[in-house]
């Protein structure tokens, strides 16, 4: 298995600001479709934009197919398609424009297949970008990136103004396009469904760092629910406490191998609680990390009398 | 009410603060430099007729390089003052709104958009009227002191550039750049577009009144110089009292012109005396700020029937 | 029931052809939490904004507490807590500043209550807006529109950009006011286990139209899924085709027919049928 994406020690930090991530590793497989989960602000963007040599690691390093970015900027922009957050049209040129655009820009730009992705989604091909809603705006982004027939796809929330018909559809043809071609896809999305349909590799990040980088299959498989109300918050185990819109609070458990919970090396996951939904396992997660935050943030200097 | 008028003002925080520094600046300057032109004394000097002092010739160099080096560029910068002034605090008041999306919340949370709109354009308008104000008493100590010997009261050097005519500049282009902000609902082209329309619009009107204003000249007889009135025109009265000007009077006596002395007639001046400064000024005043406020109840329609964007 | 939002007969176009919304008819009952869900330029924003006044109609007419807001639109103002998408707030303002505008602007605004919903969330209310994560931009927006005791609350896309832990804390606050207060809601959404998680009916808009207006215990009760080219029971109808994440063809049924549809399933299904010529196309060239 080679890893396609690749982060070593990877720090970025903006002037005067905290750092945005710190001590990443990570590996992202070739073929998965690997979904990148977090608050914003916690660097996914920042991640993204780093493997195709938009932000230089202040610390650590990357590699988008054995490539350093920052080296070899153009080479690494060659292989990988991105799809960026805010679409990057512009507002007063038509999408048949756009394509003409990318045919001048990029060697190999497929044109044909990029209009045909646009008019399958029926976007006409003679309407300015600015005529567009968001979500037509974002899957002419698509259309685009895919038109670049790379063999990376780097996709900052593509789903985000999506509705759910056509987050299917996007996913279809991305699923299909990755697969079909042997390609590897990177996209981050706040939509936990869409995930457990499309991707096979789930990564979590909050305050900075990895807090989950696992298949999706382990991550159900791992994780279980029960009341807040009814655990003890010390346990072996304990992820974090999220709220419902009922009035109970639930707490999310890390069960089976490779976690400290109950049911460690080995022994069959106990069957507390209920088994958690991959939503809920990302909730957790994010609770945790932000509970430590706040931890972090409220404990005293040493030395200095409160 | 008055939190309102704070939390406005905080709004547009970083172009009070860069507007009113530049300001106090001009202010101070102009003041400094209106007292070292009055020091240097050459006022005795600036006379059409009479005894002169004996070194008059280098306080006059003197003189003339504070005029160049200092006064001139101060004027050069309170000339812009009001179209700045206007233009920045007046341009992004709404349409800065709509381009960021806040109206969407202020005109859900207020269910009268009148009383919103209100709250937002009367501090600024009178932000805009105190900075141009200030700015229009350091033109008028400026212009006093360059020109020593004239009562500057009862003078139309200077006409338009200073007292109560910059700070009605500065309204005319803060109400102006407001509407077109409601209309465009986009900040760089409300300040561009104003500009262009504002300064037309103001030397347009300008230009109206200066020839309603010819209309009431009145003849003095002399040279309309260093009185302080307004210059119309200028005519040479024949001995039989007939008014001519360069081309009568070539008719009338060709050999005049062609003479070594000047042309033997006497000087008729038609003049706005400097006497009615005040009056015409204000007169300017009132028709400016009235299309100021026009322009000002004309956005509180705009904004009643726009879309929050 | 009483309705507290209707709508009959609405359309709104922009420009000269593009209608957003076209003879759309609908209702939401007192006390409901409504999700609105639909296509991006179905008009769902533009519904929202009806009923405050910042769209006027083309065609049809509407009601927001029997109020009208195109006669009288300081009064449907004044009833309705309005949510706008983000982003929404003044950059350079502070929290605290933001609830002194709401008091200051808003007739009846229970600071308290507004103030009580941000402390519960540890919000600091000395930060600038610009200073604050996404979630909790959006929360100060739901605090204020709470803060106004409005009886009906409309919020565009309130979720939209947050991440999961954020819109789940969101969801809880706005549940637990509006079933507290006794007030309506009605709220658009792209998620659908948000929408499960919050809202006990929904609304589908596809072409400026309404596909779909049911409880959401309706929805799920009384659709069911044909995977394929399985055979249809007679006398079920067909609402629409959509591909599954497997690249199977289903087919959305109305009735008892085949196995039973999620609600994802169930908006799916009506959205595909609301933009007909695209799906079949779609799954063809996809397949290929």
């Amino acid at each position: 298995m080679t890893a396609v994406l690749e982060a070593h020690g990877y720090g970025k930090r903006y002037r005067g600001r905290p750092w945005a991530l710190r001590g990443l590793d990570l590996a992202v497989p070739e073929g998965s479709i690997t979904a990148l989960v977090g608050p914003n602000g916690s660097g996914k963007s920042t991640l993204i934009r780093g493997w195709i040599g938009f932000e230089p690691p202040t610390e650590g390093r990357l590699s988008i197919a054995g490539i350093d970015p920052q080296r070899h900027r153009k080479a690494a922009v060659m292989r990988s398609g991105y799809v960026p957050q805010q679409p990057a049209l512009y507002r007063e040129l038509t999408i048949a424009e756009h394509i003409e655009l990318a045919i001048t820009f990029r060697t190999g730009f497929d044109a044909p297949l990029a209009k045909g992705y646009v008019e399958r989604l029926g976007i006409p091909l003679a309407a300015q970008a600015n005529q567009l809603s968001g979500g037509e705006q974002a899957q002419v982004g698509l259309a685009l990136a895919l038109g670049t027939r790379a063999r990376i796809l780097l996709l900052d929330e593509p789903l985000a103004s999506l509705d759910p018909l056509a987050r299917r559809e996007f996913l279809h043809v991305l699923v299909t396009a990755v697969r079909g071609g042997g390609h590897t896809a990177l996209l981050s999305s706040h939509v936990i469904t869409d995930i457990e349909q499309a991707c096979d590799r789930l990564v979590v990040l909050g305050r900075g760092r990895t807090l989950l980088d696992l298949s999706v299959e382990d991550a159900l498989a791992h994780h279980r629910v029960v009341e807040a109300a009814s655990w003890e918050p010390g346990r072996p185990g304990t992820v974090g406490t999220f709220p419902t819109t009922t009035d109970e609070r639930l707490t999310l458990v890390r069960v089976g191998p490779s976690g400290d919970g109950p049911g460690d090396s080995g022994s069959p996951a106990p069957l507390i609680g209920r088994a958690a939904t991959l939503e809920e396992v990302v909730i957790g997660h994010l609770a945790a990390s932000r509970r430590r935050g706040q931890l972090e943030a409220d404990e005293p200097v040493p030395g200095v009398a409160s | 009410m008055r939190d309102s008028i704070r939390l406005t003002l905080k709004m547009h925080r970083f172009e009070l603060i860069a507007l009113i520094a530049f300001t106090a600046f001009v202010f101070v300057a102009a003041f400094w430099v209106a007292g070292q032109l009055d020091a240097v004394g050459y006022g005795p000097c600036a006379v059409d007729r009479g005894p002169v002092p004996a070194n008059c010739e280098s306080l006059g160099r003197e003189w003339y390089q504070i005029q160049e080096s200092q006064a001139s560029p101060l004027f050069g910068f309170l000339a812009i003052l009001p179209f700045a002034t206007g233009l920045f605090l007046g341009g992004p008041l709404i349409s800065r709104e709509i381009e960021r999306g806040t109206t969407r919340l202020a005109w859900s949370i207020a269910p009268s958009r009148l009383r919103w709109y209100l709250s937002r354009m009367l501090p600024i308008v009178a932000a805009v009227a105190v900075v141009t104000f200030a700015a229009g008493i350091a033109a008028d100590r400026l212009t006093a002191a360059i020109s020593p010997n004239v009562d500057i009261a009862n003078a139309f050097d200077g006409f338009g550039q200073r007292g109560l005519l910059v700070a009605v500049t500065g309204l005319v282009m803060a109400a102006g750049a407001i509407g077109l902000g409601a209309v465009t609902g986009r900040v760089l082209p409300t300040v561009i577009l104003a500009l262009i329309l504002g300064t037309l619009g103001i030397t347009g009107v300008t230009k109206l009144h200066d020839d309603f204003t010819a209309g009431e000249a009145i003849l003095v007889d002399g040279e309309y110089v260093g009185r302080g009135d307004r210059y119309v025109d200028q005519f040479f009265r024949l001995s039989d009292g007939r008014l001519v000007d360069w081309n009568g009077l070539a008719e009338f006596d060709p050999g005049a012109m062609m003479r070594e002395e000047e042309p033997n007639y006497p000087i008729v001046s038609l003049v706005i005396p400097g006497s009615r400064y005040r009056e015409v000024e204000t007169r300017q005043a009132v028709v400016l700020g009235g299309i100021a406020g026009l322009m000002l109840a004309g956005t509180a329609v705009i904004v009643q029937r726009r879309r929050p964007g | 029931m009483t309705a507290v939002l209707e709508a009959t007969g609405l359309g709104k176009r922009y420009g000269r052809r593009r209608w957003a919304l076209r003879d759309l008819d609908l209702v939401v009952d007192e006390g409901s939490i409504t999700a609105l869900v639909g296509p991006n330029g179905s008009g769902k924003s533009t519904l929202l904004k009806a009923w405050v006044g910042f769209e006027r109609p083309t065609t049809g007419t509407l009601r927001i507490r029997g109020i009208d807001p195109v006669r009288n639109r300081g009064a449907a103002v004044a009833v309705a807590g309005y949510v706008p998408q983000a982003p929404s707030l003044y950059r350079e303002l502070t929290v605290e500043d933001h609830i002194t505008f709401a008091a200051y602007h808003r007739p009846g605004f229970d600071r308290a209550l507004a103030r009580g919903y941000l402390d519960d969330l540890s919000i600091p209310f000395d930060s600038r807006a610009d200073e604050l994560s996404g979630g909790q931009q959006a929360q100060v927006g739901l605090a204020l529109a709470l803060g106004t005791r409005a009886p009906v609350l409309l919020l565009d896309e309130p979720l939209a950009s947050l991440d999961p832990l954020a819109r789940r804390e969101f969801l809880q606050v706005l549940v637990e006011a509006v079933r507290a207060a006794g007030s309506t809601a009605l709220l658009s959404s792209h998620v659908i286990t948000d929408i499960e998680q919050a809202c006990d009916s929904l609304i589908v808009l596809g072409g400026g139209r309404s596909l779909l207006a049911v409880s959401i215990s309706e929805a799920i009760a009384g659709h069911g899924i044909v995977t394929g080219d399985e055979p249809r029971p007679i006398g079920a109808q067909v609402v629409g085709s959509f591909p599954s994440s497997t690249g199977e063809r289903l087919t959305l049924m109305r009735g008892l027919a085949g196995r039973p549809a999620t609600l994802e399933e169930v908006v799916i299904g009506h959205l595909a049928a609301g933009r007909p010529d695209r799906p079949a196309k779609a799954e063809r060239k996809v397949a290929a």
